[in-house]
């Protein structure tokens, strides 16, 4: 059974189809990049995957479950969907706690590692809404990574990071992937691309245009 | 916990104000009335909703009460809407079952509008006992404890159909449409039945003031259909002439003909113990419909 499968896709939003006939199957314990220009749909799919959007036609299924029947969200998944952040009255680690306490499965020490993983520090007593972009963007990452989940689906991860933040982000992908867990990227950053995924699906205008595994594109037969 | 605080800051004063504008010598209702075998719950009946006396007179407690539903409202009627929006995704994917969410939600929704009722009413309770200084025993009779407890059911559900109201339209249009929608129509569905006093009064000259009379009176002036807007507005089961529902009518046909009557009542189908469940159920039901496939609300800036 595979991990991840999507059957026959397909979203129309206002009279245009912003998914058009998708269809892939997943394994577990890969990372899978998704790549195309603005407006191709990549951020479309990922709300498909993560059950936030309901298909016009088509199925999701994750870990042999049917997203929108059996379940509303896939069980365990880590969610980094661009734009959107945290409460920015509360400060990093509050925000954590808070949404920690809907599973009920970590400790206050376990949030303050997941904070101290991606680079900041957990007893920052600053509100959200007075970090900078890059802070921002590894509290979101923390919160998709604190309760180890099954699936990772990050749009734009390294989104707004220093160099070194960049670097620090991959090697914490690379260790998910390690945990066996399912990651899916859609990035800008052709080396985020090349550095880090298994399989890349190139999107355009809605589907899937063309689709390169990594042994192809390290041999030089592939393109992306 | 800081929206309930502030709920409790603002919900306090305004049962006090209700309750010091029931009593004031130039009001209706007389501090040694307290005393009376029904003065507990005429207090309960003016303070909270003027179902008793004229509309005019009644007016400042109209006041006290929509401020009162309209606290709640702003503390508690975005709830459900907070979550659906973008501030809510990472919270709403780590839920599972949006059935386990909702049923939760509204859950707290009426758990909410239940202690804040109680609230209201235990103030003015509380204040009459104060007043008194408890100088001699109050009467509490058996049909005065069914009155209370039956407004309580009724301001628990009224209030909750308010905040379901608001939730669901704010998913729908976003921001604060859903709340200046909702007391808008709450407003109109207070003084529709009030402003048919008026109309009534005055195309039947000579008409008592009451209950049976007006509703005779009533059936008359406003004909089917347009007697439908009154029998189903759920504000006039709190508010006279519409349905044979306590604590108005009934309280009327107590003081004037004893418990038998409202005993005798009871398995109306008009009593409002069966409208409004329905007005809540169905509700809770259309939001259910409604929620189910609903997208999460989401900026997409690459749609722009």
């Amino acid at each position: 059974m595979n991990f991840l499968e999507v059957k026959n896709l397909t979203k129309i939003l206002n009279g245009k189809a912003v998914l058009s006939d998708i269809s892939f199957s997943l394994p577990a314990a890969h990372i899978y990049g998704f790549i195309g220009r603005n407006g191709a749909g990549k951020t479309m799919l990922f709300r498909a995957v993560s059950g936030l959007i309901h298909p016009t036609s088509g199925e999701v299924w994750v870990q042999g479950k049917l997203l929108g029947r059996d379940l509303s969200f896939p069980q365990n998944i880590g969610l980094v969907i661009e734009n959107i952040g945290l409460l920015p009255e509360f400060t990093g680690f509050k925000n954590l706690r808070m949404l920690s306490k809907i599973k009920n499965t970590l400790t206050d020490e376990q949030i303050r590692a997941a904070i101290v993983r991606v680079g900041l520090d957990p007893e920052d007593k600053r509100p959200v809404r007075k970090y900078s972009l890059g802070m921002k963007q590894r509290i979101v990452l923390a919160q998709a990574l604190m309760e180890s989940p099954d699936l990772l689906v990050l749009d734009e991860p390294t989104n707004a990071l220093d160099q070194d933040g960049v670097e620090l982000i991959r090697s914490i992908l690379q260790e998910e992937k390690a945990r066996s867990a399912t990651i899916l990227i859609a990035s800008h950053s052709r080396e985020d691309i090349d550095l880090l995924c298994d399989v890349i699906f190139r999107m355009d205008g809605g589907h899937i245009s063309e689709i390169i595994h990594r042994e192809e594109y390290i041999q030089g037969s592939g393109a992306i | 916990m800081r929206r309930v605080y502030l709920f409790i800051l603002f919900a306090v004063p305004l049962a006090c104000f209700s309750f010091f504008n029931s009593i004031l010598p130039t009001s209706l209702l007389a501090i040694p009335e307290l005393m009376d075998k029904t003065g507990f719950v005429n207090l309960f009946t003016m303070a909270f909703v003027p179902t008793v006396y004229p509309a005019m007179a009644g007016l400042p407690n109209v006041v006290w009460a929509f401020s009162f539903i309209w606290v709640f409202g702003v503390a508690f009627s975005r709830q459900m809407a907070n979550d659906f929006s973008i501030t809510g995704v990472y919270g709403f994917v780590r839920r599972g079952k949006i059935s386990v969410w909702y049923a939760k939600q509204t859950g707290q929704l009426l758990v909410c509008a239940f202690f804040s009722s109680l609230l209201y009413i235990g103030t003015l309770a509380l204040l009459a006992f104060a007043v008194t200084g408890g100088a001699e025993p109050m009467h509490v009779s058996g049909i005065a404890v069914f009155l209370l407890l039956y407004n309580l059911f009724c301001a628990t559900l009224l209030l909750f159909l308010i905040a379901m109201a608001v939730n669901l339209l704010s998913i729908r249009f976003g921001g604060t449409v859903g709340l200046v929608l909702v007391y808008v129509a709450v407003l109109a569905l207070i003084f529709l039945p009030l402003i048919s006093y008026t109309v009534i009064n005055t195309q039947m000259s000579g008409a008592s003031w009451g209950y049976k009379d007006s509703r005779q009176n009533t059936n008359y002036v406003f004909p089917f259909p347009l007697s439908l807007l009154f029998w189903l507005n759920p504000f006039s089961s709190v508010i006279p002439n519409w349905h044979t529902s306590p604590p108005s009518f009934a309280l009327y046909e107590y003081q004037h003909r004893g418990t038998a009557f409202v005993i005798d009542n009871l398995p109306k189908w008009e009593f409002c113990v069966v409208l409004l469940p329905i007005f809540a159920l169905v509700a809770v039901l259309s939001g259910w419909f409604f929620l189910r496939k609903r997208d999460i609300s989401l900026v997409d800036e690459e749609s722009r």
